[in-house]
């Protein structure tokens, strides 16, 4: 465009000509910033490997049966041969932990014969969508090693909540559905003892525990003040636009510790604090009913009564004090303390 | 021939207007229009409950929650038109499980066709409620929330623990 325009200034008109000329190309470089500077800031943001993930509790200790889905013998074996094929794959431990978690949801680590459709074996994949023979799909092995196949062919799968990697996977009708398998996954992998999940570190009781700059909530609250001004978009988690879930996602994401995709799973994902204990970078929340059933905003704390959020459509990403009427229907006693990346 | 358009059009700032300027806010002005009487035009649906500048807040469902939840369940198993499905579903969902959870679904692994029966409401929150809707494959298990502007699903799971065939 720079290199067009002088070449567009009529010649008999010199004077003027120049000065427009002039104008024109001072805009043309100023839009060319602003194009540079709009691709910068669309560009991928700063790569920091998600360490771990706030939802997910530490295993029981080995011989207890611990919370959740007792596995048979048949089931525990087909987790075996997920995870072994992972490992003879030379698969990262996440993806096995994400390949157990889909299996658990698809087909409750049974081989079975059908499903849905054509939908066949542990990971109820489709001969007609691509997965192989009726044979194939229904082989464990064959049907893991399609699965990580798939995984690590998705770009950023590694940063991705477990659930949002196994449904680019899956392509199934519940894209939620997977997340409740994080645990279980977790903890029978920690049973069979081949694979660890991503477990953050529990958070210390007490900001004295750690040295101030020690405290993962840092990085995610200088994360959160650099998207201050930004607008508010339904359904986006950056980088140029955020929802209140997804402002709250990438600023702890920041801090190597990933939290679920929206605010009311959120308002599980972590230790439990009483708001009145709340630390700067805890995560506070607002619902139509007092429960976690009626939580529609997250914000994170900044200390003093003070919040950084994405509010709503039309009010770009802000600090606030806390105290409006709004604040005082709707806003619950807790705060959520996202684990530390360990 | 581009560069003479270019040309053409960029050396009078009145041409610049008529030629560039004026399609281009015609064009947006008649996309905005169309896409909101879009909306508007959908079957059974109540007039808008709130503030026109909100455009992507769609019409509030008229009904309680087992209307809502049986209509939104109609509306998931009927995947003829994939191209239009979500934004069948979005006016009956709230803004965070449209916005960020509905796009990520396939309508095509759908794995029901219809309503069979009259859903079941099981006890909740004061404020939030889970219906039950069975279909000839599966039960939907669908939870919604009365967010001021009227009930709005913020979950649809399946509602056995997991496929059993």
């Amino acid at each position: 465009m720079a290199f067009l325009i002088p070449t567009l200034t009529p010649p008999v008109r010199r004077r003027r000509g120049r000065r427009v000329g002039c104008a024109v190309v001072v805009g043309a470089v100023a839009l060319l910033m602003v194009a540079v500077i709009g691709v910068v800031q669309a560009g991928p943001p700063p790569r920091r490997p998600v360490s771990c993930v706030a939802a997910l509790a530490p295993p029981p200790p080995p011989g207890r049966p611990g919370r959740g889905p007792q596995w048979t013998d048949e089931q525990r074996r087909n987790a075996s041969s997920i995870v072994e094929t992972g490992r003879s794959l030379g698969v990262p431990d996440r993806a096995r932990w994400i390949a157990v978690a889909t299996a658990m949801q698809e087909s409750s680590l049974r081989n079975l014969a059908g499903g849905d459709r054509d939908s066949a074996g542990l990971f109820q994949q489709r001969p007609s969508q691509g997965w192989g023979s009726l044979a194939q799909v229904r082989d464990p092995v064959r049907a893991a090693a399609s699965f990580y196949d798939r995984l690590l062919a998705v770009p950023g799968w590694d940063r991705m909540p477990l659930t949002e990697a196994a449904q680019t996977v899956q392509r199934s009708a519940f894209p939620e559905a997977y997340a409740r398998w994080e645990q279980p996954a977790a903890d029978l992998l920690a049973a069979l003892g081949t694979a660890r999940a991503p477990i953050c570190v529990p958070p210390p009781d007490t900001a004295d525990a750690l040295p101030a700059d020690a405290l993962p909530a840092d990085a995610a609250l200088d994360f959160a003040r650099g998207q201050l001004g930004k607008p508010y978009a339904w359904g986006a988690a950056g980088p140029s636009a955020f929802d209140c879930s997804g402002l709250v996602v990438r600023a702890w994401e920041a801090a190597g510790v990933q939290l679920p995709r929206t605010s009311r799973m959120q308002a599980t994902a972590g230790a439990r604090v009483p708001r009145a204990r709340a630390r700067p970078g805890d995560l506070l929340f607002w619902s139509s009913n007092g429960q976690v059933s009626g939580v529609h905003h997250v914000a994170l704390y900044l200390g003093n009564d003070r919040i950084l959020e994405a509010p709503q459509a039309g009010s770009p990403v802000r600090t606030r004090d806390l105290g409006s009427s709004y604040d005082v229907r709707e806003l619950l006693g807790f705060a959520v303390r996202p684990g530390a990346a360990g | 021939m581009t560069g003479r358009l270019l040309r053409l059009v960029l050396a009078d700032r009145r041409r610049f207007v008529l030629v560039g300027v004026l399609p281009a806010v015609v064009l947006t002005v008649l996309a905005v229009v169309v896409s909101r009487s879009d909306r508007l035009a959908g079957p059974d649906v109540a007039p808008p409950s709130v503030a026109p500048q909100v455009v992507a807040a769609a019409p509030a469902p008229l009904g309680g929650p087992v209307v809502v939840a049986t209509r939104f369940a109609q509306y998931w198993v009927d995947t003829a038109d994939p191209a239009g499905w979500l934004d069948r579903l979005r006016p009956l969902a709230t803004d965070e499980f449209g916005g960020v959870v509905l796009p990520r679904a396939d309508p095509a692994s759908v794995p029901a066709t219809r309503v069979t029966g009259p859903a079941r409401e099981l006890p909740a929150d004061t404020g939030a409620a889970i219906v039950l809707v069975p279909l000839d494959t599966m039960t939907l298990r669908v939870e919604l929330v009365d967010t001021g502007r009227g009930w709005r699903v913020s979950d649809a799971a399946r509602a056995d623990p997991a496929p059993d065939h």
